[in-house]
């Protein structure tokens, strides 16, 4: 059994929804190309899954047109396949049913069918035929034809961008645990609901994403993926969440640490602890299994993977980094207190173009762990600047900065915030008591946010189209 | 499978540039056999060049260069300036030129602008 997933941006979204409304009463229909994720295994339920990233939106001129039909000549869907065997992209069908009719209807069956014969003939039998409906609510629900005779339910669209709105079939139907009794009372049961259906991965378990971790759990975050390669050491202890001295001792890893205490809390969460560089071959599929990622980590090198990863599959990363920088005195003198959180996807500008990343310092994070002799050698000819002073970190500003993070994650699923709430960037400084707002826009050269080309793109040789 | 980007490989490709992706342990380097080294002081007109293409490449610079055989000042007999370092890669002493590069335009640099250092470098080697 494959789970199908359909990623759609938010812009994408209102391009359909103009096109569909300029047809008024009637049906009208138009193409997603998309890019692939493929995952051979779920780390959850096993399950192989297939997730479509929508890259571009084309409307069809149609033929003739009802409140309960449309079509269109095949011309612009052999255009299409042709376009998607080109690019290795999958064509997606989306029309509108303006009846309300919230099925497929036999018309659509036969459609289909004729257009998932036509696809695997021009692409290959391996070609399959996406199919998206959406209603006057703007709910939307699909099927993906993997050959004429058989069409699958796409299990779960998400639509991101200011908000992360998702769409499953019986959304609202469900019932959440009783330990979650009061957080519905405020935010409503849908929230819990959505929040099960997703797969979050935290990156980095250090102070701030041990706190993420911990959040989520007691969030009711169902599928929870944790990344780090470190272990825990005597320095942590001040703020590492879910660790204690003997962990320390036995030099256990941060990752396996928070999992067993979010086990040991047993609220349902079903964690998965991987001990390995975020770039490493280990980390890829559970990666890529993520619907969300919170990127706790500081090192150069996780920061700018995860940064190409946001584009390419449409994940979007919620990176977090507090920034102490005290001078002398005693009690120290305060320079800077901030914690930041950014929201990192298509459309929004990259962590190297807000210079939250340092290339040059990732370069010698790099060569450290591939080659720490030549990292030395190059240390003592003064090539290489060396790793500085530990970070100054306190436990209540890591947590609080894990706070925001997750709380940008419950207004963009919930909305407590109201129309204008989402923060693309949010600086808080925590010695001033003020928070602000940033927005930054892409260089006109970055490859990565400064045009579309990686967008969405999904599965490509090399992975990320990087060295890794 | 390989780790070179795609706009790197197409370059290669397209002006007929062999060359070898090698992973030696955790490191990944770019070999052009044979590279043409230009008309200069140098004691040999063709060598193997290596560049180390660290993690996070294109995003990240690459750094120095290295070249197989070692190559003197043909007058003197004597190494370049800064290039008399060795360094292990895939069983091989590389013949380390201490180039630095720091500039580096994310989307509008890459192999073709190293290329570029490295004729630049091995013209003016002294």
């Amino acid at each position: 059994m494959t789970r199908h997933v359909l990623l759609l941006r938010e812009t994408q979204l209102a391009e359909i929804r103009t096109h569909f409304a300029g047809a008024g009463e009637k049906e009208a229909a138009g193409y997603l190309s998309c890019g692939l994720n493929s995952c051979a295994s779920d780390m959850w339920d096993r399950a192989s899954v297939t997730k479509f990233l929508a890259r571009k939106f084309f409307p069809i001129s149609v033929e003739s047109a009802s409140d309960q039909h449309v079509t269109w000549k095949t011309d612009s869907f052999i255009h299409a396949l042709h376009d998607a065997r080109i690019e290795d992209e999958t064509v997606a069908l989306v029309h509108s049913h303006p009846s309300n009719f919230a099925s497929f209807s036999a018309q659509d069956d036969q459609n289909e069918r004729d257009l998932a014969d036509l696809a695997q003939r021009r692409n290959g039998t391996a070609s399959v035929l996406v199919s998206i409906v959406m209603l006057p609510n703007g709910a939307l629900f699909g099927r993906v034809w993997k050959n004429p005779g058989r069409a699958d339910p796409v299990d779960l669209i998400i639509v991101t961008g200011r908000r992360f709105t998702l769409h499953y079939a019986n959304r609202g139907s469900g019932k959440s645990p009783e330990f979650l009794n009061r957080q519905a009372l405020a935010l409503g049961p849908a929230f819990n609901e959505d929040l099960s259906h997703l797969r979050i991965g935290v990156v980095g378990c250090g102070g701030t994403g041990s706190a993420t971790a911990g959040l989520l759990t007691r969030l009711g975050t169902k599928y929870l993926a944790l990344f780090d390669k470190d272990a825990v050491h005597q320095t942590n202890l001040n703020r590492l969440h879910f660790a204690g001295r003997t962990d320390a001792e036995m030099e256990r890893y941060k990752v396996h640490v928070v999992a067993d205490g979010i086990d040991a809390m047993g609220l349902g969460t079903q964690v998965k602890a991987y001990d390995h560089w975020i770039s490493s071959i280990e980390c890829r599929e559970p990666l890529k299994c993520c619907d969300i990622i919170f990127g706790c980590t500081d090192d150069n090198v996780g920061r700018l993977f995860l940064n190409r990863f946001a584009y390419f599959y449409n994940v979007p990363l919620i990176d977090m980094g507090l920034a102490i920088d005290v001078g002398h005195g005693d009690p120290p003198r305060v320079n800077a207190f901030d914690g930041r959180v950014t929201v990192i996807q298509p459309g929004a500008a990259c962590l190297l173009c807000r210079e939250i990343i340092s290339p040059i310092r990732a370069r010698q994070e790099s060569l450290k762990r591939t080659n720490p002799e030549e990292y030395e050698r190059q240390k003592t000819e003064a090539y290489v600047l060396g790793e500085g002073n530990p970070s100054p970190a306190v436990v209540p500003f890591t947590t609080g900065l894990a706070a925001m993070a997750v709380e940008e994650l419950i207004h963009r699923l919930q909305g407590l915030r109201g129309p204008n709430g989402s923060i693309e960037q949010r600086l808080r400084k925590f010695h001033l008591m003020t928070d602000r707002r940033q927005s930054h826009q892409p260089s006109a050269d970055c490859p990565i946010c400064g045009s579309q080309q990686y967008w969405n793109r999904g599965d490509i040789d090399p992975f990320l189209d990087i060295t890794a | 499978m390989g780790f070179l980007p795609s706009r790197d490989r197409h370059y290669l490709s397209e002006r007929n540039l062999k060359f070898e992706e090698v992973v030696h342990g955790l490191q990944k380097g770019l070999v052009l056999p044979q590279w043409t080294i230009p008309q200069t002081r140098l004691d040999h007109e063709q060598a193997d060049l290596l560049i180390m293409l660290p993690d996070g490449y294109p995003d990240v610079p690459p750094d120095m260069f290295y070249l197989n055989p070692w190559v003197r000042i043909a007058a003197t007999q004597q190494f370049p300036r800064m290039a008399n370092v060795s360094f292990e890669f895939n069983e091989i002493h590389w013949q380390r030129w201490s180039r630095h590069n720091n500039e580096w335009r994310r989307g509008v640099d890459g192999i073709w602008t190293m290329l570029k250092r490295v004729e630049h470098a091995l013209s003016e080697a002294t």
